[in-house]
């Protein structure tokens, strides 16, 4: 299948089924328990243009329907990471994505040139605090589709899921996809905050796509709660073209390859 | 790094424990642990800190509500983080626990079959019966038991669920021997790739499934 068909080089799956979310790291990580040859993309961990150190406090908080994880989103930096794992990219066997956690256009434009110089990075992966402002994601958008020449995705939050995609549309991205849910709990007497895991996501991840799918016509890739083949399934009929894994990872990675 | 299968062959009650012994292919090194899907929750897999270790078995303390039978089979991924090394002399072993000393006891073998000793300060109840006899137990006051066998010891591991390490700190810099702490990870994943699991060190931010579970508490000076 095909996330950028109006993209001058495209951005071809080889398989519908996309490694990320958050979950598999920054390159080869999982790479001696999964075999990411059978992943039709990977994406990364979020990268930052500077380097971000992890959260003072990180947590990992299990709950009935799953797990809240705030990290911080620590990463090495756009340009170290690059350093640091260009090479693993080129060994990984599927087409690699790299996910831009942006915050400015300025940030926007100088990530997606050197983004731009890199070649075995195959497309981006743009994300964004939830409660940006609409205006500055349509700004981030458009300076990230003018700079350079890889493909670009959304990853459209999903309180204004399918508003933003409109956005996206119209600022010349290559296609959707949906983030994970923040929420919040309380541990040990503080409330934590912090992105959300788990297969109770499904319904909403379903109910989105099917609602996305009648606002644009941009492939859409279906994000969170997928565990099994048949959550894959039914996230394609429901109009999804690719379907991201997460944290099903954490749970057993030997039985991706039955996916 | 695999993910395979282990047959529990044996479970004791031990206090508040159960001890659960383990054939399995998969064994990790001195001061390394394993991933088990152990809970109801689908997604945290449960670490476990080994109390014994053999080249085809390890057995480790569980809580006593663990649903766990002898015969069954557990999920393992594993081998995680980074193996202590074994000295390659005799050595005198110190272990500090304020709860369950389990995951310490590797360290007490492995100075035990090389002709060392083991010294443990015991500051919570545990069935000594379930101890190596040659482990000289110690109870009481933790810092003051510290102070006055610290000078002894050419290793020092410690395993503090109640309290922080960094009250040892200040007792164990003076004498200058090397200290190890264990910070058990929240780890989803185990191989560094959820990003969840950090501790600040002297030399940066490490991962606890990679370069620990157990810390040179020198190189944790900048947190205390």
């Amino acid at each position: 299948m095909e996330l950028a068909p109006h993209h001058k080089t495209g951005l071809t799956l080889t398989s519908p089924l996309i490694a990320g979310g958050g979950a598999f790291g920054f390159a080869d990580e999982y790479a001696s328990l999964v075999d990411f040859s059978k992943f039709g993309a990977f994406i990364t961990n979020a990268i930052t243009l500077k380097p971000r150190s992890p959260a003072r406090e990180q947590q990992v908080i299990q709950f009935a329907g799953g797990v809240l994880i705030h990290t911080g989103l620590p990463n090495p930096g756009l340009s170290n990471a690059i350093r640091e794992y260009e090479k693993k990219w080129e060994r990984l066997g599927c087409p690699v994505i790299v996910h831009l956690a942006c915050d400015s256009v300025d940030n926007v434009e100088v990530c997606m040139e050197k983004i731009d110089r890199v070649e075995v990075i195959a497309g981006v992966e743009i994300g964004f605090r939830d409660e940006e402002e609409t205006v500055n994601v349509e700004a981030m958008i458009k300076a990230a589709t003018r700079i350079g020449g890889k493909p670009v995705i959304v990853q459209v939050p999903r309180s204004r899921a399918s508003l933003i995609a409109r956005v996206a549309e119209r600022s010349g991205a290559q296609s959707i996809s949906i983030s994970l849910p923040r929420g919040t709990m309380k541990h040990d007497g503080e409330w934590v905050s912090g992105r959300l895991y788990g297969a109770s996501l499904l319904p909403q991840t379903i109910h989105l796509v099917r609602q996305i799918k009648t606002q644009t016509a941009l492939p859409i890739i279906g994000a969170g709660g997928v565990h099994s083949k048949e959550d894959v399934d039914v996230l394609l009929e429901a109009g999804a073209s690719a379907v991201q894994v997460d944290s099903v990872v954490w749970v057993s990675p030997q039985d991706l390859s039955g996916f | 790094m695999r993910q395979t299968n282990a047959h529990c062959t044996l479970t004791e009650l031990i206090g508040e424990h159960i001890r659960a012994h383990f054939d399995s292919d998969l064994v990790p090194s001195l001061g390394q642990f394993l991933l088990a899907r152990l809970t109801p929750y689908p997604y945290l897999r449960f670490p476990l800190f080994p109390s014994s270790l053999s080249l085809s078995s390890f057995s480790v303390d569980l809580p006593r509500d663990t649903l766990l039978t002898p015969g069954m089979m557990i999920d393992l991924i594993g081998p995680c983080g980074a193996a202590i090394e074994e000295s390659r002399e005799r050595e005198r072993v110190l272990l500090i626990a304020d709860d369950s000393p389990a995951a310490l006891l590797p360290f007490a073998s492995s100075a035990i079959a090389r002709a060392g000793a083991a010294t443990l300060i015991l500051a919570q109840p545990y069935p000594l019966d379930f101890l190596d006899p040659r482990i000289e137990i110690h109870r009481g006051d933790l810092i003051t038991l510290t102070n006055e066998l610290a000078p002894h010891a050419d290793r020092i591991f410690i395993h503090a669920s109640h309290t922080s390490p960094a009250i040892y700190h200040a007792s164990l810099i003076t004498h200058h021997v090397a200290a190890y702490t264990l910070l058990p990870p929240p780890t989803p994943c185990g191989v560094g790739a959820c990003q969840a699991c950090y501790v600040k060190t002297n030399h940066g931010h490490k991962m606890s499934c990679l370069d620990g579970p157990f810390f040179a508490l020198q190189s944790l000076i900048s947190n205390y």
